[in-house]
């Protein structure tokens, strides 16, 4: 391995030595054959296309009126045949053979159209640049043309309803300023992270995409699994995207861009949660609670729940308001000569739904340029600055979970005592212990999270001969977060005791370069053409945080450590964490593409990991693919191109950063065991087999269908081992998940007319997923963070052998008579004779002689095993998207629709208050007397927390996610404005997240499980932040 | 031309930065600096004293977790609960018969009730493993602290920490692993609870041995505050032997076959003979050192005490069960309760208080309050609130009621009691059990003096008085001493099984106690 690494280090050095000298090196043109020009497209100049010798390297970009001009060292070439190629982002390239002869060559080309991006060019996954229909496993690609009208917040939520297979969901939470969730296909990882591997103009990004806005996104590619991601190696089994940012590049010659957008518009919660507006207890002829001698409400006999509060409030319209959505973006974009650059700077504001906190603002700075230095040399370097800052409030914390055990006689705009507002004094006993007043708590506990964000990229590549590149990059990222909580002396309880104040920092800063050197040589021989790259990567992060934290202040109003309390039994706390993570990278790929229609590929890639055991430092990855055109072959009327494609390919996923290591937690000073090391563990090993074709028809439709079939053995799972060895886990190799995955993308151009043009878009997929192996013992995992999280917390996902992934287990409760029968022969019930229970009116067995009584229970479904089984599974059936977009004279609206059919969520944040008798369930108002139930029967659902089928909730749901009108601005308006000449003028109204059709009866059926883990195996609602909903205007100008 | 020159050197200064960065890769074995290995902690002598401190801090913690305790306790009804917080509610409820049929131990690894089940054998087994390491090295490799009588002290205290820890496993598991350094982990068997009691006492009289033969002082860190000598540590080992010995019954008819006699030798010694000392540690807010038992139930608005016992303080106004209208303020003759004051009138609205008079009680407090939800079981009610170990009295946030402060372990008078009871039920003097009963009966309480002409049976009934108003609150001895005298709910589960996950960790088959089989039967 250590020869591996000296020889790559040898190879690079060479490549950037070469590099260097070659800067130096001028090209001498003695016999020269000019090639000049004009590119058009239904009579239209087309401005920055490029046209040129692909063999040879050379070629220039089109000005705004179509023309270009390029030179060519004839040589010995005098009457040689060779193609030129024109191409634009955007249309078919067109080919035009030509010899090869000295002096001025005049060809002309008139581009079609490619509305449905079948001919764009990918370079993910594959060896060099390539035609997608040249690609051999399936890419997706978002354009900037599908980004442009609704614009994400980070470019990860751009990709939601855009691509097959790709499901995206928010993460932790929707507060403002968070980032989405992205699992492509099926789940690779048992209990670990299954977000893909995340590329930004070069930059391997681990740091998070918040910071970074949409607008400046050009492009975003998708590779779904390890068919297409071995080149990506150990941390790629979850798939990558690329994402590619505005660099000028598609500008005319000579064209300067300057494009301004401004947005401004609300965001609200479209959907308020239920809740019991009835209450218990005994009350007064004037509605008042009637009290017993210690001032305490008197329950009912009967404890139903049908008697009206005395006063009510409306605490939801409270907490929730409508708030500001605001981006400004201005971006400045240059083609010159052989410089292109762009240039842009974004203003974020976006407040959120919860009233007092400010929410989130964000300001982005980025530029990247592009030079041409000769034929030989040229180089690209890329720099973005972002910085926000968040005014939060805790996920699942006091505000959001506290507000679900309001009565609603609680008036949480009341004063203080002291005449402060919002009285935080507020519990009401017997009234619930968890309930705090949240406007209270929004206007007196900060919660700030501010970050700073820098990447810059330097790329510079080295063709000596024609055939061969010589590429070297280096990719930085830094982040920088400072995360405050100021809690002040005197912070009320709902009891009204004084708190002592609590002040806590940390600042987290990583670090994080990859650089790299590739040499790619591309040779054709008769009918072969070959390209082939060889690469070194060499990636290193620096992950440092700090933190004090102080829980006793002396001095009001101070937010800083200078008010912290010297008191031996309140000591400061410090903190610090430093994680190293080292990975060194070698492959080899090359690609056969012959007679133009059977694409052979095969890669081999071997990483070496600090991440991986001791023992076990290096791990292997390889990829064999191949695609045929057979339309090339075999014509079938009205078919442009068919498609067949395979691959199979292997991937990773590299172990958390502690894994390998025996760790010894230190508290107060003590190292205490935590978890037993593992010097062999290993990534985890995905296997992907991608079997699919292309087919596009009558010019303006495409279908493209992939079948994916992934295994990813050698699972990384933290398992328990005795707790006589002191420790509490082990992280082990140990089961292998299967998922097959049925996708579908689906496009046509309905119309395509001087004044109307109407583009539709479907992308479907279907998966199913599977624990095959598993060489522990069967346990229950997730959701982190629920009931106290970690180990301790309530675990409803069950992991074993041949069940599904993403199954709950929990109760059931007797609903049928066969599960009365079963009951009763388990020894479940008091009485042994069936006759004795009788079903409900809400479907329930009960005891007959306590139906319609103070003592109606629902009964606990047991069988020989127990009373744990399977109770739900999160996965939904299919999800299916469509998204459009439709032009008629200077209107254009757009729209994506996506529809998750089935698949389970657990409402936990319905079980919780349930407790408390919170829910809505509860209020009995609106039934006939005889049917009303008790309290305590609606009590025993609660079930000690524990699953039950009870929570269970459909979360299929309809939903569209974006809806954008824009109206372009006639040209004789914009001209009156006599400021410039505007090649773009337009006025737009746009939603997100505008409507959702479920049957869901939490906020949104959209929801992850709390602390992020798995969001798509662990679909909870565990008293998130809400997705809301967004309605903005739109001026937008372009010159 | 100039442009082109900065350009060119831009780009220079690219290449040779890609150089220089590949050039720099750095080493792929990148050590853990957050976190020591095995080794660092074991080998190193300073390391190896931390690593024996904390098993102190470990044993502290689960003695006064709420994970575990509170339902014991809740279970004994001694404090109650209808908070589902740490499972309280749930085992502490009682089922429409009155029993407790339905509530066994859900040990199973999808309940959250699982957690009570696992919570002290985690804990505890990580403060032996952790006491094991350190007499391994110690014994079976030789390491030396700075000088021998640190390493004497080092050993001593890692013996006691491994023995006061297996016996909680002993006192509270139907088995469990016996580890010490002799013994190799990898080919561990069950024992049955009876060898685990013998075995804790056979450590116990080494760690008797030792810090007799002995003399130190352990740091004021140990226990964050408090510090024992080693004449402290004897008498403690004395006192957890007597417990070890007492508390280990699960019904009143293993109680009857205790040595109560090798229980008197024990308490005669403990920590309640010559200089009488309380077994104590300093919480700080439950960053590291947590008493969390009785910062949940001496808050007012967290946790009460059980009617039963509040009933035993003023059988007059404390009616037991908690009756319709709740209870009104009392007026006991125990000095520990007397009028129910207690803190200030600004407390009133929030905790419902009666301000504090000069007849305010010193360790319990009436509140207006029936602070739980009436549809879990009014039973969990209750008006008198145990404020004993709120020193600031006034709930104030930098004590007790949010875990900062003085926290009681074990009190000398779990000893006195220990003994006492030990005299009565080994027909040994009766004098000195009234003695010992009347250090709180009539010192702290101000109650008639009992006397050994009270005979054994009106003895005990007041024995069993102090150990209730006297010990609520540390740890789990309240629920032992209601399951030695068959004093649990019918159903109620007197020990607790193998936590499913140490179960699943080998394959093994779950199973539980509680309702019908509340516990397993005796060992022979």
């Amino acid at each position: 391995m250590v020869r591996v690494s000296v020889r790559a280090r040898h190879v690079v050095f060479a490549i950037a030595a070469t590099i260097a000298v070659a800067l130096c090196a001028q090209p001498v043109i003695a016999q020269s054959a000019v090639f000049t020009g004009k590119v058009t497209s239904s009579g239209q100049p087309v401005g920055g296309a490029t046209v040129g010798i692909g063999e040879f390297g050379v070629g220039s970009v089109t000005s705004v009126d179509g023309r270009y001009t390029f030179t060519v060292d004839v040589g010995g070439r005098n009457g040689r045949t060779v193609n030129v190629m024109a191409r634009f982002i955007g249309y078919k390239p067109m080919v035009l053979p030509i010899t090869l002869a000295a002096g001025r060559t005049e060809k002309d080309f008139d581009l079609e159209k490619d509305v449905l991006n079948l001919e764009s060019v990918v370079v993910t996954g594959v060896s060099d640049a390539t035609s997608t229909r040249k690609v051999a496993f399936a890419v997706g690609v978002v354009d900037a043309e599908q980004l442009k009208n609704t614009p994400a917040t980070t470019p990860l939520a751009s990709l939601a309803g855009k691509v097959a297979g790709a499901a995206v969901t928010v993460g932790a939470s929707a507060q403002p300023g968070s980032e989405p969730s992205i699992r492509l296909r099926a789940a690779t990882s048992l209990t670990g992270r299954q977000d893909p591997l995340v590329i930004v103009d070069g930059t391997i990004t681990r740091l998070g995409l918040a910071d970074v806005n949409t607008q400046d996104v050009e492009r975003v590619e998708v590779i779904k699994g390890a068919a297409a991601s071995s080149l990506y190696g150990s941390d790629a089994a979850n798939g990558v995207i690329q994402i590619f940012t505005r660099r000028g590049a598609n500008l005319a010659e000579g064209q300067r861009m300057v494009t301004l957008r401004n947005e401004i518009g609300s965001s609200w919660l479209p959907k308020f949660l239920e809740r019991n507006n009835a209450h218990e207890f005994e009350v007064t002829s004037t509605g008042a609670f009637a009290l017993d001698a210690n001032g305490n409400r008197i329950p009912k006999a009967d404890r139903i729940a049908d008697n009206a509060y005395p006063v009510y409030y409306d605490q939801m319209n409270d907490v929730f308001h409508k708030s500001l959505y605001l981006t400004n973006y201005l971006s400045i974009g240059e083609r010159r000569g052989p410089t292109n650059f762009s240039v842009s700077f974004e203003n974020q504001k976006e407040t959120g739904v919860l009233a007092i906190l400010n929410g989130y603002s964000r300001q982005n700075f980025r530029v990247n340029v592009d030079h041409v230095l000769n034929d030989k040399v040229d180089f690209s370097s890329g720099a973005f600055y972002g910085r926000s800052a968040a005014d939060q409030t805790a996920e699942g914390g006091s505000v959001l979970f506290g507000m679900r055990f309001l009565e609603p006689n609680i008036d949480i705009n009341a004063l203080n005592k002291d005449g402060s507002p919002y009285n935080a004094v507020i519990k009401q006993p017997p009234a619930s212990g968890n309930v705090v007043n949240p406007l209270y708590g929004l206007a007196n506990n900060d919660l700030t999270n501010n970050r700073d964000r820098f990447s810059g990229t330097v790329k510079a590549r080295y063709r000596p001969v024609t055939w061969l590149t010589a590429e070297g990059n280096f990719n930085y990222d830094q982040s920088g977060a400072t995360a405050k909580s100021f809690t002040p002396i005197g912070y009320l309880n709902s009891s009204g005791a004084a708190g002592t104040g609590f002040l806590a920092r940390t600042n987290t800063q990583q670090h994080a370069f990859n650089t790299g050197a590739t040499l790619t040589a591309t040779r054709s021989w008769r009918f072969i053409n070959n390209t082939t790259k060889i690469a070194y990567v060499y990636e290193d992060q620096q992950d440092e945080q700090t933190s004090v934290s102080v829980s006793q202040l002396t001095v009001p109003k101070v937010t800083e450590f200078a008010a912290a309390a010297v008191d031996p039994d309140h000591p400061v706390r410090p903190g610090s964490l430093s994680q190293t993570t080292r990975t060194r990278n070698s492959f080899i790929v090359s690609t056969f593409d012959m007679w133009d229609k059977l694409v052979v590929d095969g890669l081999i890639r071997r990483d070496e990991s600090s991440l991986f055991g001791s023992s076990q430092r290096g791990a292997t990855y390889h990829r064999a693919s191949v695609a045929y055109r057979v339309s090339e072959d075999f014509k079938f009327p009205g078919v442009d191109e068919f498609k067949l494609r395979a691959s199979y390919g292997t991937a990773g996923l590299r172990p958390p950063w502690d894994a390998q290591y025996e760790l010894f937690a230190i508290v107060a000073g003590s190292p205490q065991k935590v978890t037993l090391g593992n010097p062999n563990l290993k990534p985890a090993f995905s296997k992907e087999t991608e079997v699919g074709f292309n087919i596009n028809f009558l010019r303006d439709f495409s279908v493209e269908y992939s079948y994916s079939d992934k295994k990813t053995s050698d699972q990384i799972l933290n398992v328990p081992v005795s707790s006589a060895s002191g420790y509490q886990n082990r992280w082990t190799n140990a089961g292998t998940l299967a998922g097959q995955t049925h996708e579908l993308s689906v496009g046509a151009v309905l119309f395509s007319r001087r004044d109307l043009f109407w583009r539709v878009n479907i992308a479907a997929d279907r998966t199913r997923q599977k624990i095959s192996e598993l060489t522990v013992a069967p346990f229950l995992v997730g959701p982190n963070g629920v009931n106290g999280g970690g180990d301790g917390g309530t675990r409803i996902f069950r992991i074993a052998k041949g069940e599904p992934f993403g199954v709950i287990y929990g109760s059931r409760w007797i609903r049928t008579a066969e599960q009365l029968a079963t009951t009763i022969a388990a020894g479940g019930l008091g009485s042994t004779t069936a006759a004795d229970y009788t079903v409900n009116e809400e479907g329930y067995y009960v005891l007959k002689s306590a139906y319609r009584t103070v003592n109606e229970k629902p009964l606990k479904f047991r069988d020989a095993t127990g009373t744990l089984f399977n109770i739900g599974d999160v996965n939904p059936d299919f999800t299916l998207s469509t998204s459009s977009s439709i032009q008629w004279k200077g209107l254009a609206a757009s729209a994506v629709l996506q529809w998750n059919k089935g698949g389970h969520v657990y409402n936990y944040t319905r079980q919780w208050p349930f407790n408390e008798e919170r829910d809505a369930v509860y209020d009995q108002r609106r039934k006939a007397a005889a049917e009303r139930k008790p309290a305590p029967y609606y009590q025993t659902f609660y079930n000690n927390f524990d699953a039950s089928e009870y929570f269970v909730e459909d979360g299929g749901y309809m939903k569209l996610r974006e809806l954008s009108v824009y109206y372009a601005l006639p040209k004789s308006l914009t001209q009156s404005l006599r400021i410039a000449d505007f090649s773009t003028a337009r006025i737009g109204v746009i939603g997100r997240n505008l409507w959702t059709g479920s049957n869901y009866t939490g906020y949104d059926p959209d929801v992850s499980g709390p602390g992020g883990g798995n969001p798509f195996a662990y679909r909870v609602d565990y008293f998130t932040y809400p997705q809301y909903r967004t309605v903005t205007f739109v001026f937008e100008l372009g010159y | 031309m100039r442009t082109q020159s900065m350009i060119k050197r831009l780009a220079q200064l690219s290449a040779l930065s890609i150089s220089a960065a590949v050039f720099g890769c750095g080493n792929l074995d990148v050590p853990n600096p957050n976190a020591p290995d095995a080794q660092r902690a074991l080998s190193d002598p300073a390391a190896l004293e931390a690593v024996g401190a904390g098993t102190l801090r470990t044993w502290v913690n689960a003695w006064s977790a709420c994970e575990g305790n509170c339902v014991f306790n809740t279970q004994a009804q001694s404090y109650s609960a209808s908070w589902n917080n740490f499972n309280m509610n749930f085992y502490s409820s009682i089922d429409a018969d009155g029993t407790r049929n339905s509530r066994s131990w859900q040990n199973n690894p999808a309940a959250a009730g699982r957690t009570s089940v696992e919570a002290p054998w985690t804990a505890y087994y990580s403060a032996i493993s952790s006491a094991t390491d350190v007499l391994s090295a110690i014994r079976n490799n030789h390491v030396e602290l700075s000088n021998s009588a640190n390493t004497k002290r080092l050993e001593t205290v890692a013996g006691l920490a491994q023995a006061m820890s297996l016996m909680q496993v002993a006192l509270l598991y139907d088995k469990g692993y016996i580890v010490d350094e002799t013994i190799d982990i990898a080919a561990l068997q069950y024992s049955n609870r009876k060898l685990m009691r013998d075995d804790v006492l056979k450590k116990l009289d080494a760690v008797i041995a030792l810090a007799g033969a002995n003399t130190f002082q352990t740091p004021a860190n140990w226990l964050n505050g408090p510090t024992l000598s080693n004449v402290q540590v004897k008498q403690l080992a004395n006192t957890l032997a007597a417990m070890t010995l007492a508390y280990w019954p699960r019904n009143a008819a293993e109680a009857a076959a205790v040595d109560w006699n090798r229980v008197v030798t024990y308490a005669s010694q403990g920590i309640s003979s010559g200089t009488a000392f309380n077994f104590s540690f300093v919480g700080d807010g439950c960053t590291a050192w947590c008493p969390e038992q009785l910062s949940w139930m001496n808050s007012m608005d967290t946790g009460r005490l059980s009617t039963r016992v509040a009933n035993m303080l003023d059988p007059v106004t404390q009616r037991h069960p908690y009756p319709t209208g709740g209870n009104p303020r009392p007026n006991s003759a125990d000095r520990r309760l007397g009028d129910g004051s207690f803190g200030n009138a600004g407390m009133v609205s929030g905790f419902g208080n009666l301000p504090k008079t000069a007849n305010a009680g010193t360790d319990f407090a009436w509140s207006s309050q029936a602070i739980f939800n009436n549809a879990r079981g009014s039973y969990h009610q209750s008006n008198i609130a145990h404020i004993r170990y709120d020193l600031t009295g006034t709930q104030d946030p930098s004590g007790i009621y949010y875990a900062y402060g003085p926290a009681a372990l074990i009190n000398a008078t779990v000893n006195d009691l220990i003994w006492a009871e030990a005299l009565i039920r080994s027909n040994g003097s009766l004098g000195t059990a009234a003695t010992l009963i009347n250090k709180t009966r009539v010192t702290r309480g101000g109650l008639s003096a009992a006397a050994a002409g009270d005979g054994a049976t009106l003895l005990t009934t007041r024995l069993q008085y102090e150990q209730e108003v006297e010990l609520a609150g540390l740890g789990p001895i309240p629920y032992y001493n209601r399951r030695r005298v068959d004093g649990l709910l019918p159903g109620t589960p007197r020990e607790l099984p193998v936590p499913a996950k140490e179960l699943g960790v080998f394959g093994q088959a779950l199973y539980t106690w509680g309702g019908a089989t509340p516990s397993s039967p005796t060992p022979p």
